[in-house]
């Protein structure tokens, strides 16, 4: 075997992490402060809400669907949950609220995909529209603060062992949604019904069943992202999380999750989540213009999915 | 018909094709002539595909030399295959559902007048085209409006562009109604009759000997032979095939009266399945024969749920069950092997392991959890048990051969224990030596006491392997034959809706 063909197969199986490991190299070299605890606690910290944007994508995207809403969602849920508390609602019914209003959105887009039979990105993309309105509806466009210095510790302020808080939800939704994805049967039906739904219902999964929960699933834990959103803000704001839903896309595709589902992984979007985080992290960090940002996170996205094809292609 | 001297248009020499672990073709030699339909056969994986792709210029021979016309020549890509007059004709219809007959045919090669393309022009010579084959097609049909067969005829029609010398056929009745393949034969004797040398892959015998003039038979990856289809046997072929003798001959063991398992009473299921009433009992099989479209399929998918049913009952061991989805049909232990294997039988993306045990997910939870290793322990047994060859139980399914797919498939359906198995075509496109084992499998199957239903288009398979064939028509079973006084001339007469007795078509009474 020659060595190219050898690279290419190393590549393939661990392309993101081959990536992750340039981008690191690279940021180190230009600059002294990326190489340090206290920054990557702060990459951590600063990616948290796409970590949970990007779970909750994987599982959309793994049983073949898409959710263009995230980003609306979660400003949505924020933006509830900061009014509810300014009207003086204990803190934990606020919260119970907001998460409520991510599970029956998630509800919503999965009925009309699945039984109503539109496509689940033309759904998502009337719910991002509608449910963005809604926001701007109920707060004037203006920013709303949080009242509960409560909400501020436990989900944004608190550094449980010298790590914050954010983090730990992050790492705790992501244990959870694992167990879920590998170790329960409806974490296998959602790559049946993803791989070949007409096969899966064939073979006994109520297929429908399953992607609207996959749906509903994803609202709730997008609204877990709008929580955590909104506490680092300390603020609901009905224009927050814009393009969220691009940024989590882009972290399962990184990740290497198939975009006509069936196949991929969440411990892969990690992977995904934070190549990103980092782009973003070390781009600041060199003083690079957020306009030039743009234009490199978006050609790496480019270049990373082509480095896949290439080595896919040639098996 | 014997082989005609004419002088070779194709002819293979010594080719070598190698990839990493395999030789898939091991010094492969045979020429082709003109307006001879040269029969190639061999089981999946004996290199009929690869040595068609050397020839469309898909992939580059190693070693040897491929002469057209007894030039030697290098073909890089489909174009340069194209332009030697190399056309292929695949499985999958590769023509344009969304576009007009007439733009397909002319393809890439719109002829056209100072830069814009002659519209008038292109109709013409594309009907032309269509003419000259006998077709009473309209140029300006769409095609997703034409029946499967005729968007067949227009994929041909559309390898007639230029000058062909050597058409390849590659499986090209799978999806044909009998009518259409009659069509199909005509054209390709019209073909031959034009001198174009034809190149013709099946696994059906019939029409082999039926259409050949020779016959090449391939066995991983060598030449075994080339014969004039006068000199050869079926037996002979398989026996070629598969480098051993298969008795294909032997019918099912006889069934002795049991208690009935699946009645069905008076069932409708939408335009197909008009009324339809039969009984299976344990250990039986039933077969069901008819046309394509007269209602077997609709019927067997109905049974089980995934299509709905406007009437009828269906009984289990005597009681009435509600089953309206798959998975009732499921839960009462009513299985189904669809027809289409790849888009319906199994996810493709997914392992061997995922894939068989799918259904049986429910008995490995406990408190919401899966246990992992039970479930694969259980899968590793039934690879064992069912003879699945793979490399390992994480195996894409993808990459297993047609038989060892189909094993995969049965596999997870008997894990459930059933008491009524509907299979439907469950050897189409599986090599000889394979379907020899699918069947060996279904007979154990009926032995151990399930009621066992078999759909097939192939008469020889469905007379030689059921105990009793219920024959559709119109959506209704015309008439039940016992294997033993069924011919194919009997089971062909209901078919076709003639009486038996009077030999008459059969009135229909309704619209």
């Amino acid at each position: 075997m020659t060595d190219a063909a050898s690279v290419r197969r190393f590549i393939s199986r661990s392309g993101i992490y081959v990536a992750f490991a340039i981008v690191v190299l690279v940021f180190s070299l230009a600059s002294p402060y990326f190489l340090t605890v206290t920054n990557f606690l702060n990459i951590g910290q600063q990616t948290s809400v796409l970590f949970v944007a990007a779970f909750a994508m994987t599982f959309v995207i793994l049983s073949g669907e898409i959710d263009l809403s995230i980003g609306s969602l979660a400003a949505l849920v924020g933006v509830v949950i900061a009014l509810l508390l300014t009207q003086g609602w204990p803190l934990p019914l606020a919260l119970l609220c907001g998460l409520a209003v991510g599970l029956v959105s998630g509800l919503i887009s999965g009925s009309l995909t699945v039984i109503g039979q539109i496509p689940s990105f033309i759904v998502t993309l009337g719910m991002l529209s509608a449910l963005r309105g809604i926001s701007f509806l109920l707060t004037g466009s203006t920013a709303v603060p949080i009242e509960s210095d409560a909400m501020l510790e436990i989900f944004a302020d608190a550094e449980p062992l010298g790590i914050p808080v954010s983090i730990w939800f992050a790492a705790g939704i992501f244990v959870v949604l694992w167990v879920v994805l590998t170790r329960t049967r409806f974490g296998a039906y959602v790559y049946a019904v993803g791989g070949n739904a007409a096969a899966a219902r064939l073979s006994g999964v109520n297929a429908v069943r399953v992607k609207i929960a996959v749906f509903a699933l994803a609202g709730l834990v997008t609204a877990c992202a709008g929580i955590l959103l909104t506490a680092r803000l300390g603020t609901g704001l009905a224009e927050g999380a814009r393009n969220l839903e691009l940024d989590a896309i882009a972290a399962v595709v990184l990740g290497g999750t198939s975009f006509a589902g069936g196949r991929g992984s969440l411990g892969k979007t990690v992977m995904g989540a934070l190549l990103i985080g980092t782009l973003n992290n070390g781009l600041t960090l060199l003083n690079v213009s957020y306009f030039a940002q743009l234009i490199i996170k978006g050609a790496i996205i480019i270049a990373a999915v082509l480095l896949d094809r290439w080595t896919r292609g040639n098996r | 018909m014997g082989p005609r001297v004419t002088k070779a248009v194709v002819s293979f020499e010594g080719i070598v094709k190698r990839f990493p672990g395999v030789t898939a073709l091991d010094g492969v030699s045979f020429d082709v002539s003109a307006g001879e339909v040269h029969a190639l056969i061999g089981e999946n994986g004996a290199g009929k595909s690869t040595l068609m792709k050397i020839l469309a210029g898909a992939y580059r021979a190693d070693e040897g030399t491929v002469r057209i016309d007894g030039h030697q020549v290098q073909i890089h890509g489909p174009e340069a295959g194209r332009s030697l007059g190399v056309r292929m004709i695949y499985q999958e219809l590769t023509i344009l559902p969304n576009l007009d007959v007439g733009r397909n045919i002319l393809l890439g090669r719109e002829p056209t007048r100072r830069g814009l393309v002659d519209w008038r022009a292109l109709y013409r010579q594309a009907q032309a085209i269509l003419t000259e084959l006998g077709l009473d097609i309209d140029a300006r049909t769409m095609v997703e409006d034409l029946a499967i067969g005729e968007q067949q005829m227009v994929e041909i029609a559309r390898a007639l562009v230029g000058n062909p010398k050597i058409i390849v056929l590659d499986e090209p009745t799978s999806s044909l109604t009998r009518s259409e393949e009659e069509a199909l034969f005509d054209l390709v004797r019209r073909l031959k009759e034009r001198g174009v040398a034809i190149l013709y892959i099946s696994h059906r015998m019939e029409e082999i000997f039926l259409l050949a003039d020779r016959v090449t038979v391939l066995r991983d990856g060598q030449w075994v032979a080339t014969k004039p289809i006068g000199d050869v046997t079926e037996q002979d072929l398989i026996a070629l095939m598969v480098g051993r003798d298969i008795d294909t001959s032997a019918k099912a063991p006889a069934h002795d009266a049991a208690p009935v398992v699946l009645e069905v009473r008076d069932l409708q299921a939408g335009p197909r399945v008009r009324s339809v009433s039969f009984a299976v009992e344990a250990g039986e099989v039933l077969g069901f024969s008819g046309l394509v479209g007269s209602g077997r399929t609709e019927t067997a998918l109905a049974v089980f749920g995934a299509e709905p049913h406007s009437a009828g009952e269906i009984l289990l061991n005597g009681d009435r069950r509600t089953v309206h989805t798959p998975r009732d049909a499921i839960a009462s232990g009513i299985l189904y092997v669809p027809e289409d294997r790849k888009g319906l039988g199994l996810v493709l993306i997914h392992t061997v392991a995922e894939n068989l045990a799918l259904p049986s997910l429910p008995r490995f939870e406990t408190r919401g959890l899966l246990d992992r290793k039970g479930e694969r322990r259980f899968v590793a047994e039934w690879v064992e048990k069912l003879g699945v060859r793979t490399p390992s139980p994480d195996q894409q399914i993808e990459f297993l051969s047609g038989g060892n797919q189909q094993k995969v498939v049965l596999a997870k359906w008997l894990a459930l224990g059933p008491k009524v198995l509907i299979l439907d075509e469950p050897t189409r496109g599986i090599d000889v030596g394979a379907k020899a084992e699918v069947f060996r499998l279904i007979r154990e199957i009926a032995a151990q006491g399930v009621a066992v239903i078999l759909i097939s288009s192939e008469l020889p398979e469905i007379l030689r392997e059921s105990n009793r064939i219920a024959v559709f028509h119109q959506g209704r079973i015309a008439g039940e034959l016992d294997a033993e006084d069924a011919s194919e001339e009997a089971v062909m007469a209901l078919a076709f809706g003639q009486d038996r007795q009077t030999g008459r078509p059969q009135m229909d009474a309704s619209p």
